[in-house]
């Protein structure tokens, strides 16, 4: 995969932002999103936003009376990034006047951060904020294992899986209850997803008990199917004898592990060496042997590939996340949203970049007659990314016409 | 009534409402003792003494009711008081549900209908979560076709029929994948009825805090309420207290002595700053965890920005950190200061409590928490072998092992001790255990350890304690002369020989606590009280149910002195009192009085170990004095190690160990 035809160089971000800002961010969508169709009063005036500006100036409790005070703020200041926080008891640009007890977090969405940072210790191909067509598949993977389990057994409907613009995704889950949670409330579903354990000093990171959990079993099913294009073609994770070491350290029983040690040897390539682990651990099952380490093969597949989150964002009502549609100024890549029901079609290196976008633009501009009236970016390849924003919208906003139906039924009722 | 929906509502006498609460608390604290045991649970309902206090804790009653309700009140706006409540009473619910009759079950829920009736018909409005638990309820109702139904089911016992109620209001059901779900519905077995219906009531009484919280003017506006709830808490304090950080007097730190000081960490600091060496970064979690410990052992903000610009600035090691000093110079100084309180919110945060580091959960490629937690066994050997601990291994795997994470930790810290100690050969080498040679001896509690009396004969016999420690401290290994012996139980040793003695000794902490109670009442500003407070560092609080838990530790707080100044002089001539009386009661043993050893040289340094601690005394005797107290010159003074009970954040392990030693030196000078 190449960076796309349109190079960008970080340094022009400050020339972009103001037209990427002027012409093609999609307010009006954004601003559909976030007032939840005025079902609830202040809904949108009190939400907190907050910019990163040049240079690493970093303003908190910004808020907006509607959708043009948001336009000309957004306009005027270019802001590098934008985070999205709560929703709190009073305007928070107000907050310096009010009591600091009485100026509460009240809702926010509930989202999580799956960061490709995070799998460092198991992908072999990149580190840190590199990502490659061979580690995405672990988001590609995550997407489906948390979408899945929010939606089944949580029950949410209204999923925003956002790029997060270089190394991960975001996930935005828009349902009433989830944005009425509690902490408590948050950090329960956020455990719930969590099944790779532990820090860096804890090698065995996830163990299964003796019954399989069914969310877990789903989880497997979705690995399981994508395992041998990643981990075995992809990753090579059994290839060479420091690779494998490392997977055999998975291993509880010694004894086991030894016997399995020495099969590697005997073959050399990483999907007969995956046979074996499958082999042996039937073996196991069938003698009642090594009970600890029956569900190895399970275990190996979760720790590799399942969803890592990083929990601490999803806890807190008032953490605040990128929002969509900030452009990250490393790469210049604009944060789309991901169509759940293509994760595998959605390329990280095709994503619209500020410059390419702005190239699109000014390309229209000189092609096109001035005559017909339309979204700038309806022109540009954000269109397609702004199609799968509303249809996300379009069905959240299915949700709140009944909630509106109630209203002015209890009215009537005065 | 058992749910605590609504409060009561009347008139009482402020007697009453003060011996009610105040009843309550001692019954809850007694429930939370047991740490859910069935048989001693048992035991301190059917207790006479409880029962004839009883007329608060029936359940359901209006005086039930009213001390629930007013502890909730004066405890809400204190997260340890409200979480000692909140597990108290679900512990104590729970145990109710655990005993009822189907008929007392189907009592207790149709208690519930009323309120359910109310809130269908709007009468009632409830915030989200109350609503959620509101739903449930009715859920249960319905599902179970009726509270009758309902009850009999579980009482069958049926694990093959569920009921379902909103994930939401079983958070820690769902955390720990303990139940079915789907679309957002938990699905329970009617067996677990009352699992279910604790944690309904716990979510409750959650709820109920954040309202009492909304209410907590009533008390703080009204001086009498007010006195009442600052006993209330003092009450806990002295039960539960815990040691103030930064009691004794924080020394400042540089940057460039951190590598010094870093013996003195405990394992999860000493883990960090070694990962911080290595790699010169640390992740974002680990960066607070660290600068907010360095912050509470003293280092001011311009050090530490120093300190984080040196580590910074090196190249890394680390995977694709390609953060810098130079190109983020802004942010780091911003983290650094807000960790200061001295931008943004302008909190002025403390470090983490080891309970808050145990409970964080680690993501993978996480560094920071509690290693004793978060350590596998194979990382965690590496990590004390590295930390110097050799020997106590294995026990220490295996309390981590049982969840006993302070226990683990603090026995990390005796261990450091002893073998610096030994290390430096003022310590003799521990060989055999000692026989019990009476009957009286193997009924102790406190083991007792021999202490090989391998001397180590120094020629110059007159290299008193004090050049010892010193020699000790700078880390000489020059000959010294000492000799150890086991001691017998006790704490102090000697020391309890003479009440009138004014020791340091833990034996005497009540009377040292009196004294302070006085000094308190004569004090005039705070600080003078906190000044007084901090000069008495070494005091305990004797609890008169143990024996051998007189080193719960005293608290000198701001809080507590706080609470103390808030209480009328009767009530605290009323704990002054009870103090002595506990004192009186006997509850030191002394029956070891007689196996103090003999000493041939005047050097004496012995230690003793008992269950929950360790005591070490350095003294310099002459014929006359040694088991007695008759030397005043104030040369006889003993040296206790930390307890396992004060260690409850990273930063009171750092303390206990640095006052060891300081005490060690004091001892003889």
């Amino acid at each position: 995969m190449t960076d796309g035809k349109n190079s960008y160089d970080a340094s022009s971000l400050p020339d972009l932002l103001p037209i990427y800002y002027k012409r093609l961010f999609p307010y009006s969508p954004y601003y559909r999103w976030l007032n939840y169709g005025g079902v609830f009063k202040n809904y949108f005036t009190h939400r907190e936003f907050s910019f990163t500006l040049k240079d690493d100036v970093y303003i908190r409790y910004q808020s907006f009376s509607d959708q043009q005070d948001l336009e000309k703020e957004i306009q005027k200041r270019c802001p590098y990034k934008i985070d999205i926080g709560a929703i709190f008891t009073h305007r928070p640009k107000d907050h310096k006047t009010i009591k600091a007890a009485a100026f509460q977090a009240q809702e926010k969405e509930l989202v999580f951060d799956i960061d490709m940072t995070d799998y460092d210790d198991v992908r072999r191909c990149c580190s840190g904020a590199d990502i490659c067509e061979k580690c995405w598949p672990l988001m590609q993977i995550a997407i489906k294992i948390i979408d899945r389990a929010l939606r089944d057994d949580f029950g949410f409907e209204h999923l925003l899986w956002v790029y997060s613009g270089r190394r991960g995704v975001h996930c935005w889950v828009c349902d009433e209850v989830a944005r009425k949670l509690s902490q408590d409330g948050r950090t329960a579903v956020a455990e719930y997803l969590s099944v790779v354990k532990g820090g860096e000093n804890q090698t065995r990171k996830v163990v299964l008990d003796d019954r399989i959990h069914p969310s877990i079993g789903c989880a497997i099913n979705v690995i399981r199917g994508r395992f041998s294009d990643y981990a075995l073609s992809k990753q090579d994770f059994l290839g060479n004898e420091e690779k494998y070491t490392k997977v055999l350290q998975l291993v509880p029983d010694e004894e086991f592990r030894e016997a399995l040690s020495g099969y590697m040897q005997n073959f050399g390539k990483s999907n007969h060496r995956w046979l074996v682990f499958i082999e042996k651990q039937k073996e196991i099952l069938d003698k009642g042997a090594f009970k600890k380490s029956q569900n190895m093969v399970e275990e190996i597949m979760l720790q590799y590939c399942y969803p890592r989150l990083d929990v601490n964002v999803s806890k807190g009502v008032n953490h605040l996340l990128k929002s969509p549609f900030c452009v990250h100024p490393k790469t210049g890549r604009v944060c789309v949203p991901i169509d759940p029901e293509n994760v595998d079609s959605f390329d990280p290196f095709k994503v619209p970049t500020i410059s390419g976008l702005i190239e699109e633009l000014n390309k229209f501009e000189t092609t096109e007659e001035q005559g017909k009236r339309m979204k700038d970016y309806r022109r540009t390849s954000l269109n397609e990314s702004i199609q799968i924003f509303e249809k996300f919208l379009k069905k959240l906003e299915g949700s709140w016409k009944g909630r509106l139906q109630e209203q002015s039924d209890m009215k009537m009722e005065f | 009534m058992a749910f605590y929906l609504v409060p009561p509502g009347g008139n009482i006498s402020l007697q009453k409402l003060e011996a009610f609460a105040e009843a309550r608390f001692c019954f809850l604290s007694q429930v939370l003792n047991t740490g859910g045991d069935r048989v001693k649970l048992h035991d301190i309902v059917n207790n006479i003494s409880n029962v004839l206090e009883s007329e608060c804790l029936i359940a359901g009653t209006v005086k039930d009711r009213i001390s629930h309700f007013f502890l909730r009140l004066c405890f809400c706006d204190d997260f340890d008081t409200m979480d000692f409540l909140f597990r108290a009473e679900t512990l104590l619910f729970d145990f109710q549900v655990s005993c009822m009759t189907e008929i007392e079950l189907i009592k207790i829920f149709q208690s519930l209908d009323k309120h359910l009736l109310e809130f269908q018909n709007h009468k009632i409005t409830l915030p989200s979560p109350g609503r959620d638990i509101v739903k449930a309820f009715l859920c249960m109702k319905s599902e179970g076709n009726g509270w009758k139904q309902l009850v009999h089911k579980y009482l069958q016992g049926q694990d093959d029929c569920f009921m379902r109620v909103p994930f939401q209001t079983v958070p820690k059901f769902v955390s720990e994948r303990l139940v079915f779900l789907q679309k957002g519905w938990a699905y329970f077995p009617y067996s677990k009825l009352r699992e279910l219906t604790t944690s309904l009531f716990s979510n409750l009484l959650h709820l109920g805090a954040s309202v009492a919280r909304q209410r907590r003017h009533v008390v703080s506006k009204d001086d009498r309420l007010r006195s009442i709830s600052s006993k209330l808490k003092f009450l806990y304090r002295r039960r539960y207290g815990y040691q103030p950080t930064l009691s004794g007097s924080p020394r400042s730190l540089t940057h460039d002595e951190v590598d010094r000081v870093t013996s003195l960490f405990p394992p999860c600091m000493a883990h960090l700053h070694q990962k911080l060496k290595e790699h010169h970064r640390l992740r974002h979690h680990s960066r607070i965890q660290y600068t907010l410990f360095l912050k509470e052992i003293g280092m001011p903000v311009h050090e530490a920005l120093m300190f984080w610009r040196k580590e910074y600035s090196h190249e890394t090691s680390k995977n694709g950190c390609s953060h810098t000093w130079s190109s983020n110079e802004k942010r780091y100084t911003y983290n650094i200061r807000h960790l200061y309180g001295l931008e943004g919110s302008r909190i002025n945060y403390r470090g983490h409590c080891c309970s808050s580091l145990q409970s964080a959960g680690m993501g993978p490629g996480e560094d920071g928490g509690c290693p004793f937690k978060n350590f596998d066994a194979d990382h965690l050997t590496t990590l004390l072998e590295t930390g110097g601990i050799s020997e106590g291994v294995e026990e220490i795997l295996s309390l981590a092992n049982k969840e006993d994470y302070t226990g683990a930790c603090h026995m990390v810290l005796v261990d450091k001790i002893k073998k610096d100690l030994r290390s430096k050969q003022v310590w003799m080498k521990c060989e055999e255990k000692v026989q019990q040679t009476d009957e009286e001896e193997s009924k102790s509690q406190f083991k007792h350890q021999k202490v090989s009396t391998n001397l180590l004969q120094t020629s110059d016999i007159s290299q008193c304690p004090k050049n010892l420690i010193n020699s000790f401290l700078k880390g000489d290994n020059s000959d010294i002369c000492c000799k150890c012996v086991s001691c017998g139980q006790g704490m102090g040793g000697n020391s309890h020989q003479d009440r009138e003695d004014k020791s340091n000794s833990c034996g005497k902490a009540s009377i040292i606590i009196n004294e302070k109670m006085f000094q308190v009442k004569q004090a005039k500003g705070n600080d003078e009280v906190l000044e007084a407070c901090n000069k008495q560092n070494h005091c305990c609080l004797k609890n008169g149910n143990h024996l051998h838990s007189y080193d719960e530790p005293f608290i000198t707080s701001k809080e507590i002195i706080h609470d103390f100044i808030n209480m009328d002089n009767a009530t605290r001539e009323h704990f002054a009192k009870k103090d002595m009386n506990q004192d009186d009661s006997g509850i030191v043993d002394t029956s070891s009085r007689s196996k103090r050893p003999k000493f041939d040289n005047d050097n004496v340094l012995f230690w003793k170990e008992g269950e929950n601690k360790m005591c070490c005394t350095v003294e310099q005797r002459n014929s006359q004095c040694i088991g007695t107290r008759e030397d005043n010159s104030g040369r006889n003074k003993s040296v206790s190690f930390p307890d396992a009970g004060k260690i409850q954040r990273p930063v009171d392990f750092y303390l206990g160990y640095r006052k060891f030693i300081d005490s060690l030196r004091d001892a003889v000078t």
